[in-house]
C-alpha cells in the first residue's frame, strides 16, 4: 500500500487529525517548522557525525570576490562546496527567477575540486541555468546580498563594534538564496542517484538545505572577512551569539507550488509523519512538573519570536499578533487550572478557543517537548512515489472512491466562473510559473495540470456516463485524458491523508498557503509575505555554526529570538 | 562536431512532459509517456529515437486509438497506424487487466509503428507484480517480476505480442543481453546522465517551447510583480 501506515501499528488512530482538518489549504498555510523539518535532521546529524567542514581554498580580493572551496569530510563520504562571488551592480540585482546574474553562485558536488574542475564550474555555475553541471554535482544555487544589512554589519565590525541586534532583527540575515536546484536539474546528479550514492544526503532537501547552511557560513565569514580587509587596525568578529542569529534569508516565489501539487504521495507522508509524531505525543507524552515548565518556556520563546518578527504585511503582523495573544491565554487557561491529564487536554481547548495559526503554534511547541518520542521518524519521511493504474478495477469501484475521498471536490460548483478563474502556466521567461485570469487573458489553453479538484470532477461525470461494470482500463482507453488523473484516484485513495484540498483554479486562490506549507517542512521561519504569490523568510536563524560541530549536539535552536545582550557582554 | 549533452533522467522526463503536453495539452497521459521514453532510453532500448521518428514534419505526434478485438487466444490491439512509443502504457492496461493469476494474458498488436516501444509496457506489468514478454521479428525481451530485471534473446515468434503472467518461465533460448549487462547500462547512465544528442535536444526543446506562455507585463503580475 502507498503511504506510511505505521500509526495503524502503532494504535494511534484514535488521535490522528481527520485529512478534513488537516489537508486544508488554509490549515496547511498556518504549520510551523518541528523537529523533524529538514534543517533541523540535517543539523542534528552533522553535529551528531561530527562532520568536517573547513574552508579548504580561499581566494578572494579585499571586497570579498573571487571563490572559496568548503571541503566536508562526513563519515562516509568526501564532498566540495564551490562558491562564486562577485560584484554586482545593485540596479541589476534581483530575487526574481528571471534575473540573469547573482552576487554569489555555488554548487555541492562530489569528491575534491582540482583546478580542471574548479575551470569546469567557474564556466557553468554562475550562469546557473544556463550553464551545463554534470551528475558529479547535486545542488547548484544562488544568493543575493541584503545590501544595506551586509554593509551595516561590516561598518560596525570595522569599527571594532557588534552589529546592533535590534537591526538584525529586522532583517535576520546578511544573503539569501533566490533559487536552489537539485534532483537532477541542468545535469546535475538525479535523486535515485543521490540516494544510492550519497547517503547523507538522502532524506528528502537534506542536500538543498546544506547547501543553504553552508551560504549562511560564507554570508558569516565575508562580512568578517571584509571587515578586516577594510580596517586591519579596528576590525573585530562577528560574536558567535550574534553570528547564531544571523539566518540565510530566502525568497519562494510560485516556483515551489507545483511542486506540492504534483507530489501527493510525497506530502500526504510529510503530513502523515507529521500528525503520527503529534499523536503520539498527545498519546505517551507524559505530563508532569517538568514538561509543563518546558512547555512554559517555549511558549513565552515563542511568543516572543512572534513579537521580533518585523514585516510590512499587514495581514501577517495581524496573524503573528493574534497568534501571540491567543498562545498567552492558553498559558493562563492551563496555569489557572489544577494540572493536565494530557496534552490533548489542551489541544481541544485550543481548536475550540483558538484560531488554526495559533492550534499550530501550539502542536509545534508541543513536537519540541519530546524528541525521544518521535526522532525516529526522521527516517520515514522518502517514499517511492508511483501513481499506478490498477486496470482491472470496475468504474463503479473508482467513482465510490472518488465519492470517498475526493468528496471535497465535488462540492466545489465548477459551473460558476469563479472556480475556474485561475489558470496556472509557465512563461516563456525561464519557464516561470505564473497565474492568469482564464476569462480576461490569453494562454488558458496551455496552463499547467494542477487543477486537480476540477479533473477529479471532469473523470467522475464521465465515469458516471460509462458502463459501471466495465474494468477502468476501457474506461482509460476510451477517455486517456483521464488516465493519469485515475491512476493519481486509485493511489491517493490508499493514503490516509491524501490530496491538498484545494481548488487552485479559484479566483481566490492564496498560493502562499502552498508556499508555507512547504517551507515548513523546510523547517524555516519569519514569513514575510511580500503578496499572495511570493514570501521572503529565514532559514537556519539561531542554527549552530560550523565552529560548534564537536562542542555541542543542541537542537535546541527553534522560534529564534534575540540573543541577550547582557549574556553576551558577560 | 558537438559532444552529445548528458542529461539526468529528471531532466529528461521533465523535456518529454513538456513535449507531450504542447502536443496532446491534457488530453493524453503524457507523465505515462514521458516514462516510457525515459525507461526505454536509460535501459538501452533507444526510446528517443523511437520518439522523434514519432513525429511528423511539422513536429506533431498524432494521438493513438486502439481498437481491441477478443480472439480464442487473448485479444488483438490494432494501432490504426498509431506510434506504440504513446501507447505502451494503454496495452500494458489491457495485458493486466487480463492476467489472472492461473492465466496468462497475450495480446497481439499489430498496425503499430514503432514496434519495439511496446517494450516499455514490461516495466509497467513487472511492477505490478507480472513476468512478461514482449516478441517480435524472431526477437524477445523477458521481465521478471521479482527482480525487477530484463533479458533479451532469440524467439522463434514473428509476431509483435506481449504476454504478461503470474511466474511465466524465463526464455529457454539464446540469450542476447543478459539481465546483468542490462541492469549495468542502466546504472551507468543513472551515474553518469543519458548521453543525448544535440539536433534531437533543439527538437525536443522547440517543441516544449510551444506550451510556454508569452511573457507580457500583465503575465509578470501573475508572477508577484
Amino acid at each position: 500500500m502507498a503511504g506510511w501506515p505505521q500509526h495503524e501499528a502503532e494504535g494511534l488512530d484514535a488521535y490522528m487529525r481527520p485529512a478534513s482538518v488537516v489537508m486544508d489549504l488554509s490549515r496547511l498555510g498556518t504549520l510551523y517548522p518541528y523537529p523533524l523539518s529538514f534543517m533541523r535532521s540535517l543539523t542534528r546529524r552533522l553535529l551528531r557525525e561530527k562532520w568536517d567542514i573547513q574552508r579548504a581554498q580561499v581566494s578572494l580580493d579585499d571586497n570579498g570576490y573571487g571563490h572559496v572551496i568548503y571541503e566536508i569530510k562526513t563519515p562516509s563520504a568526501f564532498y566540495s562546496y564551490v562558491i562564486f562571488a562577485k560584484y554586482l551592480d545593485p540596479d541589476i540585482r534581483s530575487d526574481r527567477v528571471i534575473a540573469e546574474d547573482w552576487d554569489m553562485t555555488v554548487t555541492l558536488c562530489e569528491g575534491r575540486v582540482d583546478n580542471d574542475r574548479l575551470e569546469f564550474l567557474r564556466a557553468n555555475v554562475p550562469l546557473q541555468e544556463k550553464g551545463r553541471v554534470d551528475t558529479r554535482c547535486i545542488v547548484l544555487s544562488r544568493a543575493n546580498k541584503s545590501s544595506r544589512n551586509f554593509e551595516y554589519v561590516v561598518g560596525r565590525l570595522a569599527e571594532g563594534k557588534q552589529p546592533d541586534l535590534d537591526v538584525m532583527a529586522k532583517v535576520g540575515y546578511l544573503y539569501r538564496t533566490t533559487a536552489v536546484y537539485g534532483s537532477g536539474k541542468f545535469g546535475m546528479a538525479d535523486w535515485d542517484k543521490v540516494c544510492s550514492e550519497y547517503s547523507d544526503f538522502a532524506r528528502p532537501f537534506s542536500a538543498e538545505m546544506f547547501s543553504c547552511f553552508l551560504i549562511r557560513d560564507f554570508s558569516l565569514f565575508k562580512a568578517d572577512y571584509v571587515a578586516k580587509r577594510r580596517s586591519p587596525q579596528t576590525a573585530v568578529s562577528m560574536a558567535d551569539d550574534v553570528k547564531r542569529y544571523v539566518g540565510i534569508g530566502n525568497a519562494t516565489g510560485l516556483g515551489m507550488a507545483p511542486y506540492l501539487i504534483n507530489h501527493p504521495l510525497l506530502i500526504n507522508n510529510w503530513i502523515e509523519v507529521r500528525e503520527t509524531a503529534l499523536a503520539r505525543i498527545k498519546r505517551s507524552g507524559q505530563v508532569t512538573q517538568e514538561t509543563l515548565g518546558d512547555f512554559d518556556c517555549l511558549a513565552q520563546k515563542a511568543c516572543q519570536h512572534l513579537q521580533e518578527i518585523a514585516t510590512d504585511n499587514r495581514e501577517q503582523n495581524i496573524i503573528n499578533a493574534n497568534a501571540r495573544e491567543e498562545m498567552l491565554s492558553c498559558l493562563e487557561w492551563f496555569k489557572a487550572r489544577d494540572g493536565l491529564r494530557d496534552w490533548a487536554e489542551l489541544t481541544a481547548h485550543a481548536e475550540a478557543n483558538c484560531q488554526p495559526e495559533t492550534q499550530e503554534l501550539l502542536n509545534a511547541i508541543l513536537l519540541e517537548l519530546y524528541p525521544d518520542l518521535i526522532l525516529d521518524l526522521e527516517d520515514s519521511l522518502n517514499v517511492d512515489e508511483r501513481y499506478e493504474l490498477k486496470p482491472n478495477m470496475r468504474c463503479a469501484e473508482v467513482t465510490s472512491l472518488i465519492e470517498a475521498h475526493y468528496d471535497w471536490a465535488l462540492e466545489i460548483d465548477f459551473s460558476d466562473e469563479n472556480c475556474l478563474s485561475t489558470f496556472w502556466y509557465a512563461s516563456e521567461e525561464k519557464r516561470e510559473p505564473r497565474l492568469g485570469k482564464r476569462f480576461e487573458e490569453p494562454g488558458a489553453e496551455k496552463e499547467i495540470y494542477l487543477g486537480i479538484a476540477h479533473s477529479v470532477r471532469c473523470a467522475y461525470d464521465d465515469l458516471k456516463a460509462f458502463d459501471a461494470d466495465q474494468s477502468i482500463a476501457r474506461f482509460v482507453l476510451k477517455h486517456p485524458k483521464h488516465r493519469y488523473m485515475i491512476r493519481r484516484i486509485q493511489t491517493m485513495s490508499q493514503t490516509r491523508y491524501g490530496e491538498i484540498r484545494a481548488n487552485v483554479l479559484d479566483a481566490d486562490i492564496l498560493p502562499i498557503h502552498l508556499l508555507r506549507c512547504k517551507l515548513s517542512f523546510f523547517g524555516v521561519g519569519k514569513f514575510d509575505p511580500r503578496s499572495r504569490l511570493w514570501v521572503r523568510n529565514t532559514m537556519f536563524q539561531g542554527a549552530p555554526l560550523i565552529s560548534d560541530i564537536g562542542r555541542t549536539t543542541s537542537d535546541h535552536w527553534c522560534f529564534p529570538i534575540k540573543p541577550d545582550s547582557d549574556d553576551r557582554a558577560a | 562536431m558537438t559532444a552529445p549533452l548528458k542529461l539526468s533522467h529528471n531532466e529528461l522526463a521533465a523535456l518529454l512532459k513538456s513535449v507531450f503536453q504542447a502536443c496532446f495539452a491534457h488530453g493524453q497521459d503524457w507523465a505515462a509517456m514521458a516514462q516510457s521514453v525515459v525507461w526505454l532510453e536509460s535501459h538501452g532500448f533507444d526510446g528517443l529515437a523511437m520518439l522523434m521518428e514519432s513525429f511528423d514534419e511539422d513536429l506533431c505526434l498524432q494521438a493513438v486509438e486502439c481498437d481491441v478485438t477478443e480472439t480464442d487466444t487473448g485479444h488483438i490491439v490494432d494501432l490504426n497506424g498509431g506510434s506504440l512509443i504513446l501507447a505502451a502504457h494503454m496495452i500494458a492496461d489491457l495485458a493486466l487487466e487480463n492476467s489472472e493469476s492461473d492465466r496468462p494474458a497475450r495480446l497481439i498488436v499489430q498496425n503499430a509503428r514503432q514496434p519495439k516501444a511496446l517494450i516499455a509496457a514490461l516495466p509497467l506489468c513487472a511492477s505490478q507484480g507480472f513476468d512478461a514478454f514482449v516478441t517480435a521479428d524472431g526477437r524477445g525481451v523477458y521481465a521478471k517480476s521479482a527482480e525487477r530485471s530484463y533479458t533479451t534473446y532469440h524467439s522463434a515468434e514473428t509476431e509483435l505480442c506481449l504476454t504478461c503472467g503470474a511466474g511465466l518461465n524465463a526464455p529457454q533460448s539464446d540469450i542476447d543481453r543478459t539481465a546483468k549487462a542490462i541492469r549495468c547500462q542502466a546504472r551507468q547512465n543513472l551515474m553518469d546522465g543519458l548521453f543525448v544528442n544535440h539536433k534531437c535536444i533543439e527538437k525536443l526543446q522547440k517543441i516544449a517551447d510551444r506550451f510556454l506562455v508569452e511573457a507580457t507585463e500583465a503575465s509578470r503580475k501573475g508572477a508577484g510583480e
